[in-house]
C-alpha cells in the first residue's frame, strides 16, 4: 500500500519544501544547499515545531533552498494540517 | 479621520522571498495577500506563511496588513482565525458589497479579539469596494462601524469587470466610481485609497494616473510593484509650491489676527476658511509623513 505524503512550500529561493508522511515514529531528512551551515538549524526548527506541536508519528523530509526559521516552520505547520485534514498530494 | 497611508504594497502571500523583500519597499503600509496573488491550492500555505511571517518576521516602521478572501469564499473565516490573532494594523475585505459583509467580518474580528484577550477594535478593517453594487453602497459601507475602518479602498479591476467597461490608461472607466467612492470616504470621515496601477513598466501613465487620483481625493493607493512605489508615493506627497502656498496661507491668518482684521487676501485673491482648512490639511500630511520617516 503506497503511503500518502502531505506537501507544502515551493521550490523557490528563500523557501522550501516539506513533505510529511505518516510513520510509527519521527524521522527528519534534510537535504539543503546550506547544510554544513544551517543544517543544525533547520532541524532545531523542525524538531521545535513538531515537539510543539506534540507530533511522534511523521517522516519530515526538508528540501531547503535557502528559507529562513518562520518560512520553515510556516510550511512544516502547514503540511501538518494537510495530514490531519488527510488533505495528501 | 482615518490614518492617512500613501502607498500600500501588495506582496503575495505564498511568496518568501517577496517577503523577505518588505523591510526595504519605502512604503507606509505592507498588505500581505492571500486572496487573488495566491491559487486556490496553495491558500492554506498561504495562511500559515503570513501567520507566521506577521509573530517572526520584523517589517520596522511600517503598517502591516492583510488581505483576506472575500466572504463568498470558503476561506475568509479560516482566514480571520489564523490572522486576526497576529494584530495586524487592519485587515483588507475585498468585493465588499453592503454593510452587511462589513458586520460579518467586524463581527468574527471581534469574537476572535475578546478570546485572545486583544482589546476590542485592535484590528482594523479596510473595505474595497470593486463590485458596481459595492459602488452603489459606499457610502452605506463607510458608515458602518466607522469607528473600525482604516480606510475605503477601490480595486479597478474586477470593477471594470462587472460593468463591461474596456480599461484604458486614461481611467474613464472609472472615473465615476473613483468620484462616487472618494465622495463615500470623506463624507463618513474616512481615508480613500485608491485602487493599483497594474501596467508596472508604465511610469509615464503611473505618473498621470496618480496625478489624477490625488487631484480626485485620493490620499494614496495600492502598489503591485516595488518599483512603483518611490515615484507613486512622491505624487500623493504635496509639492514644494504647495506647501509654500500652505504656509503663506497660515502666516497671513496669524498676521490678520495679530491686526485684529477679519477677512484678508493673498496674492491678490481671498483667503477664506476652506482655502485654510486645505492648507493645515496640506502642512499636516507634511508632518506626518516627516514622523513616518522619522521613526523609519
Amino acid at each position: 500500500m503506497q503511503v500518502k505524503a502531505f506537501v507544502s512550500g515551493t521550490l523557490e529561493s528563500g523557501d522550501v519544501i516539506i513533505t510529511l508522511k505518516t510513520s510509527d515514529h519521527v524521522s527528519v531528512t534534510i537535504q539543503s544547499a546550506v547544510q554544513s551551515l544551517y543544517g543544525d538549524l533547520i532541524r532545531k526548527t523542525v524538531d521545535d515545531t513538531l515537539a510543539e506541536n506534540k507530533v511522534r508519528n511523521v517522516e519530515v523530509f526538508v528540501n531547503d533552498n535557502g528559507a529562513r526559521d518562520f518560512v520553515i516552520r510556516a510550511r512544516l505547520l502547514a503540511a501538518l494540517e494537510k495530514k490531519r485534514r488527510g488533505d495528501s498530494e | 479621520m482615518s490614518k492617512i497611508r500613501r502607498i500600500l504594497m501588495f506582496i503575495p502571500g505564498n511568496s518568501p522571498a517577496m517577503i523577505n523583500n518588505a523591510p526595504i519597499i519605502d512604503a507606509d503600509t505592507i498588505v500581505f495577500d492571500l486572496e487573488d496573488s495566491v491559487a486556490l491550492e496553495d491558500k492554506a500555505d498561504a495562511r500559515f506563511l503570513v501567520k507566521e511571517t506577521l509573530l517572526h518576521f520584523e517589517v520596522p516602521g511600517k503598517d502591516v496588513a492583510v488581505r483576506i478572501n472575500g466572504i463568498s469564499t470558503d476561506f475568509w473565516m479560516e482566514d480571520l482565525r489564523a490572522i486576526v490573532p497576529c494584530r495586524p494594523a487592519f485587515i483588507q475585505l475585498p468585493k465588499t458589497e453592503r454593510g452587511e459583509d462589513l458586520l460579518k467580518v467586524i463581527d468574527l474580528i471581534e469574537k476572535i479579539e475578546k478570546k485572545e484577550g486583544i482589546p476590542v477594535g485592535t484590528v482594523q478593517v479596510c473595505p474595497i469596494i470593486e463590485t458596481a453594487l459595492g459602488i452603489e453602497n459606499a457610502f452605506q459601507i463607510a458608515m458602518t462601524k466607522t469607528e473600525r475602518l482604516a480606510a475605503l479602498a477601490l480595486g479597478a479591476e474586477d470593477l471594470i469587470a462587472d460593468i463591461s467597461g474596456i480599461r484604458s490608461n486614461e481611467s474613464l472607466e472609472i472615473m465615476y466610481a473613483r468620484q462616487r467612492l472618494v465622495n463615500a470616504a470623506r463624507a463618513a470621515g474616512i481615508s480613500p485609497s485608491d485602487t493599483a496601477f497594474i501596467n508596472v513598466d508604465d511610469d509615464e501613465w503611473l505618473v498621470k494616473d496618480c496625478k489624477l487620483s490625488r487631484s480626485l481625493g485620493f490620499d494614496g493607493r495600492a502598489i503591485i510593484s516595488p518599483r512603483q512605489v518611490k515615484l507613486a508615493r512622491s505624487m500623493y506627497l504635496p509639492s514644494k509650491k504647495e506647501i509654500d502656498y500652505a504656509k503663506a496661507v497660515i502666516d497671513a491668518i496669524h498676521d490678520a489676527k495679530r491686526r485684529g482684521r477679519g477677512a484678508i487676501t493673498l496674492n491678490g485673491k481671498m483667503v477664506d476658511e476652506p482655502i485654510v482648512k486645505r492648507a493645515r490639511a496640506v502642512l499636516q500630511s507634511i508632518e506626518e509623513s516627516e514622523r513616518m520617516v522619522q521613526d523609519e
